[in-house]
């Protein structure tokens, strides 16, 4: 039954992921329901088209023609030394470190570690929550509707993170979050084989007044071919606070979408990374509702590009209620045939009198490169009584501030790696979990070593 | 220690030197004059290797080799510092960071150690005492902020810390008060050294009353076309560049 209008919704190839939705281990009905009525959805969306609105800068073609299959991790002896291979900023493997390890989506408790703080709190696997209780509503929010492949992800939801803070719980070590998709070599693709897939969901519950940092990472290993599409939704409630920061470590060869959807309670406080240091063709959407008076939302965003690398940034700010206040700040460094893409889209509610918000987004294109850019604000104001301001910039490297500091003797390349590095760590110069800003620092100064 | 012979500089297609020659010696201080436009900043900026300035014509010697043919960062790496006029803000990178780098860069260039971090510390809270400047400043972001005083200070902070061979000082004195041109004037007063040489590009007499100069040229559309010594100045200062038969190049116009 559910495959039914499956050869018109994508081209066909696709159909031997989705049969998996059939043959779907039992779960409990109220996640059977909502599974169904997800993959109906889809089915009647199709993956996003590039005529599509929010949708014509980034084609998503490759992703409904691609064969997929879930790729079987390796034993344990070889995973693990290939995870602590790869430097993650945002995972710490040292002893009391709370971390919650998904492979392909899938909660892996062998590589996991709950810290001190963790007890009193429910922190871990969300399979293991769905057996005794009903978070659908959490998952099936009338604004998705519309979104495949947010329904692409519900309809195959079975695993990710849960973070549960109580009301008052003021925690001070960071979780970390690490999902893992395994993909497939480009060699077995062109010989027609599977590419990996992994839809992790993950949801964080913070009740009133509580504090937490999260840092969710998102990596696979090096020019391996997968889809991640991950759908992550966080919930503030009055007077909560929450540092959320989203590190894509992506394999260049990997495609990555995400939905990130927040909502604030009253006097909340909301401020989300989204570091995009990875992947080949990455769409990130990001959604803040500030669904109560006095809430406040930042969003900061990096992305640094090489090489072919696509990346599409598409966020909403949302005000719903008076007095809120939202700061978007995203840069962007871009090489290569690097293709970068940003919409900023700030709704003002009739009912959220005295909204103050500010985005910018700024874009640095390195010299002698054919990268490409589109920066698009979209303000839709129905309260009369707001402050809201945007703006755009792409540049390149000062020539001044070149010749500046090629004239006390740091050469040419070097001179350059120091004014790149020092536009885009401005961005990092705004995370406050303790630990993290000073090693996502060094990755970045790695990265542009010459 | 620097020989210029017949320089000839472009800037946008616009011809800015005109068949320019001045030598300097180690241990000498030589001030170069003039009006607005007759070709100081060019001199100043064609010397530290900025390529906007297109050099058609003539040599520049530096303690023997052809400085034309030298990257900025290697003129830099051979003793040759320039003050900015006007000196860039840059966001992100810390004073401390950039200083230590550029030392480091010329030291290893002329076979030194480099430094590490806490003798370079040792180094820098020396020179800051030397121009009166907070130690704070080290930790924030190479002249971003700073007021036009702060900014000109700094050159001649970051002057004393690399201790160069031929010191070019581009209006170094423009928009500062008496207090901090003295500040400034100590600072070039301490480097000055037998095997030094110092060229100071200056619109005004002031500077020259704290930091005596041994030459005084005045540079006139291209060309220096006076020189004499300490005594020349104070005589443009009297009569002004008009004196020079420059009508059309009034001083301040």
């Amino acid at each position: 039954m559910a495959m039914l209008g499956l050869k018109d919704a994508t081209t066909g190839v696709y159909t031997n992921y989705l049969a998996r939705f059939a043959g779907q281990e039992p779960r409990p009905a109220w996640l059977h329901a909502l599974r169904r009525q997800a993959f109906g959805r889809f089915t009647e969306l199709g993956f996003p088209h590039h005529k599509q609105e929010g949708w014509r800068q980034t084609n998503m073609a490759a992703v409904a023609e691609a064969v997929y299959e879930p790729q079987p991790p390796p034993p344990p002896a070889r995973l693990v030394p290939q995870l602590r291979a790869l430097e993650l900023p945002g995972v710490d493997w040292s002893a009391g470190a709370t971390r919650l390890v998904f492979v392909n989506g899938v909660y892996a408790a062998g590589l996991s570690a709950l810290g001190p703080e963790a007890a009193g709190c429910r922190i871990g696997s969300l399979a293991e929550r769905f057996a005794t209780t009903d978070l659908s509503a959490h998952f099936n929010h009338a604004d998705e509707v519309d979104q495949a492949f947010v329904q692409l992800n519900t309809a195959f939801l079975a695993d990710g993170a849960l973070i549960e803070v109580p009301a008052g719980k003021v925690l001070q070590q960071p979780i970390a979050v690490l999902y893992l998709t395994l993909g497939t070599s480009g060699a077995a693709v062109a010989q027609g084989e599977a590419q990996g897939i992994a839809q992790p969901r993950s949801l964080m519950l913070l009740g009133a007044g509580s504090q937490a940092c999260v840092i969710e990472t998102f990596a696979g290993l090096e020019s391996e071919r997968y889809l991640t599409n991950s759908v992550v939704s966080i919930e503030l409630g009055d007077n909560a606070q929450l540092e959320y920061t989203r590190i894509e470590q992506e394999s260049g060869r990997s495609v990555h979408v995400s939905k990130l959807r927040t909502r604030q309670g009253r006097d909340s406080r909301l401020v989300a990374h989204n570091i995009a240091l990875g992947g080949g063709l990455v769409r990130n959407n990001v959604h803040s509702i500030l669904d109560g008076e006095g809430a406040e939302c930042t969003l900061n965003g990096l992305y640094t590009l090489t090489g072919t690398q696509h990346v599409d940034n598409s966020t909403v700010l949302d005000h719903a209620r008076p007095l809120g206040t939202s700061r978007e700040y995203y840069k962007g460094v871009l090489d290569g045939k690097s293709v970068g893409v940003f919409n900023g889209r700030i709704i003002v509610r009739p009912d959220a009198q005295h909204t103050d918000a500010i985005q910018s987004n700024k874009n640095l294109l390195l010299s002698d490169s054919a990268a490409t850019l589109s920066s698009q604000p979209q303000l839709e104001i129905y309260a009369d009584d707001v402050r809201c301001t945007h703006g755009a910039t792409v540049g390149q490297l000062d020539q001044e501030a070149l010749f500046y500091l090629r004239s006390r003797g740091l050469g040419l390349e070097q001179s350059r790696k120091l004014l790149v590095y020092a536009f885009a760590a401005d961005v990092l110069g705004r995370v406050r979990t303790p630990g993290l800003r000073e090693k996502l620092e060094a990755l970045l100064w790695t990265r542009w070593a010459v | 220690m620097l020989e210029i012979k017949n320089l000839h500089a472009k800037v946008k297609g616009r011809e800015i030197l005109r068949g320019l020659d001045l030598s300097l010696k180690a241990g000498e201080v030589h001030a170069i004059m003039g009006p607005n436009g007759s070709g100081k900043s060019t001199l100043a900026q064609v010397l530290a290797g900025r390529d906007t300035y297109e050099v058609t014509g003539g040599t520049v010697t530096y303690q023997g080799q052809d400085l034309l043919a030298l990257s900025p960062e290697d003129r830099a790496r051979a003793g040759v510092f320039l003050a900015f006029q006007y000196p860039v803000e840059i966001p992100g990178v810390s004073n401390n960071y950039f200083l230590r780098t550029a030392l480091n860069a010329v030291r290893k260039y002329q076979g030194q150690e480099e430094l590490d971090a806490v003798d370079f510390l040792a180094l820098v809270q020396k020179k800051m005492q030397l121009l009166h400047m907070d130690e704070a400043l080290m930790k924030r972001a190479v002249n971003e902020g700073f007021s036009g005083g702060e900014k000109k200070r700094n050159e001649i902070f970051q002057m004393a810390v690399l201790e160069p061979k031929l010191a070019i000082l581009d209006e170094t004195d423009s928009g500062l008060d008496i207090d901090a041109l003295k500040t400034v004037a100590a600072g070039v007063n301490a480097l000055r050294a037998p095997d030094r040489a110092v060229l100071l590009v200056t619109h005004y007499q002031r500077l020259l009353t704290y930091i005596v100069p041994d030459y005084v040229h005045v540079l006139s559309a291209g060309q220096i076309v006076k020189s004499g010594g300490k005594e020349l100045a104070l005589e443009l200062e009297d009569k002004g560049y008009q004196w020079l038969g420059e009508p059309d190049l009034v001083a301040g116009a």
